[in-house]
């Protein structure tokens, strides 16, 4: 979901969104980097548990962010954009996964040399931490051996902590198929990292 | 039902995503299902492993970088829709569809009219059709009567054939014109080809016939009739 400043009511956030989206429609550069890092870390979290590793995951996210400068002038009303961007960023992930061969992850290494693991070194508890990032991974890894489909399901209901209703809006999918595809893949997952841990993977 | 079946159901039920009925079957199984309830609390374990998924930040370099690149990448692309986009973005949709969907009913009704009449295989007149030129038709001797009315109808369905299949044939212009034959102007002699014809008795009298003979503009083409003045008396008259 958007960003919201600490400051900010939901209410205070939306008519603030709104504004943006007005200003940047006007073609006010400024408005339209404010929405960037309002809604960032939500397609770039998205598109790198779709995708499974940053660089690819920028690209989509850069992709996203392009179509909705270009599409702008379609909302009406700056709520609408959550959803949209969510769907988007799914669809691109879905090319970008066809295209570059879906489900390489990155070694918990390669994601520390990125960057992209920063904050782990600034805790106390280095230990519990690294378990975490290593928990991290493998459900990271199981996400990549999911169908598509499963694996956008239950990112968005389980990750990203959508309603099943709004999952299935976004994916354009009824409500029973969803439930489906996300109960499929919570099975899957969990026993794809009873494999791992049991030395079978 | 079998505890594979359950597993699913568990998934569901872990996040709250079943519904209430559903529920209480699920945790009537699992109070008495050990292999089942051993498998909901791995479920669970595996779920938070999920939502740890949801802490992954990303640096700040990266960010930056991808706001950089997506500037910078505006800047040089026209803000809003293209070309295109602009063309077609006052219309309505509905009424883009209602546009296309007359104008093709437009060009059907145009090609329809377009086409050529349908041509006549007969003589016989449109009630709104001008009526040819015709002569009166005349009283014609006759020899052999019958046989020689069946070897004109056939002569009368292949010269038809002909006549509709003329590449220079116009419906009204070509139509048959009456005319009147010489009295030397015979009717050709049924041939061995048509046995039945030669066997057919030839009536008493001539005078009850009547020929008529129509010349269509392709002198090639003629087309003979030959009918009862009376109609003929059937045994049971």
């Amino acid at each position: 979901m958007a960003e919201r400043r600490d400051d900010e009511s939901p209410a205070a956030s939306s008519l603030l969104l709104s504004a943006l989206v007005s200003r940047a429609r006007s073609g006010e550069a400024e408005a339209f980097e404010e929405i960037i890092v309002r809604f960032e870390r939500q397609v770039l979290g998205t598109a790198h548990r779709m995708l499974g590793n940053t660089d690819d995951a920028r690209d989509a996210a850069q992709e996203v962010f392009l179509r909705l400068h270009k599409y702008l002038h379609r909302f009406d009303e700056a709520r609408e954009l959550a959803p949209w961007l969510y769907r988007v960023t799914v669809n691109v992930c879905r090319d970008l996964g066809r295209n570059r061969r879906a489900g390489t992850t990155v070694s918990f290494e390669q994601q520390q040399a990125q960057g992209a693991l920063d904050h782990l070194a600034s805790h106390h508890d280095i230990e519990s931490e690294i378990r975490a990032a290593q928990e991290r991974q493998i459900v990271a890894a199981a996400l990549a051996t999911l169908p598509e489909k499963e694996r956008a399901a239950i990112v968005l209901r389980d990750i990203e902590g959508l309603e099943t209703s709004e999952v299935a809006r976004i994916l354009e999918s009824s409500e029973s198929t969803v439930r489906s595809q996300i109960s499929m893949a919570r099975v899957k997952i969990k026993k794809y990292r009873d494999r791992v841990l049991r030395g079978k993977v | 039902m079998k505890c594979e079946k359950f597993e699913l159901l568990i998934a569901l039920q872990a996040e709250g995503d079943l519904p209430p009925q559903e529920t209480t079957k699920v945790e009537a199984h699992l109070s008495a299902c050990p292999a089942c309830r051993e498998f909901a609390a791995e479920l669970q374990v595996s779920q938070a492993a999920v939502c740890l998924l949801s802490q992954t930040e990303f640096s700040e370099a990266i960010r930056a970088d991808l706001r950089r690149s997506v500037m910078n990448q505006i800047s040089v692309r026209p803000a809003g829709p293209n070309f295109w986009s602009r063309l077609f973005r006052p219309l309505n949709w509905q009424f883009a569809a209602l546009a296309a969907a007359l104008a093709l009913l437009f060009v059907s009704a145009v090609f329809y009219l377009s086409r050529p009449d349908p041509q006549p295989v007969s003589n016989i007149q449109h009630p709104n059709e001008p009526v040819p030129d015709v002569q009166p038709v005349t009283a014609h001797d006759t020899g052999t009567q019958q046989a020689r009315f069946d070897k004109l109808r056939h002569h009368r369905s292949a010269a038809r054939a002909r006549f509709v299949k003329a590449p220079e044939f116009e419906a009204r212009n070509q139509m048959a014109a009456v005319a009147k034959l010489p009295e030397t102007e015979t009717v050709p002699e049924p041939g061995p080809m048509n046995p039945a014809a030669e066997a057919a008795p030839a009536p008493a009298n001539d005078e009850q016939r009547i020929r008529m003979e129509i010349q269509t503009r392709d002198p090639n083409i003629r087309i003979i009739w030959l009918v009862n003045k009376e109609p003929r008396r059937t045994a049971s008259e």
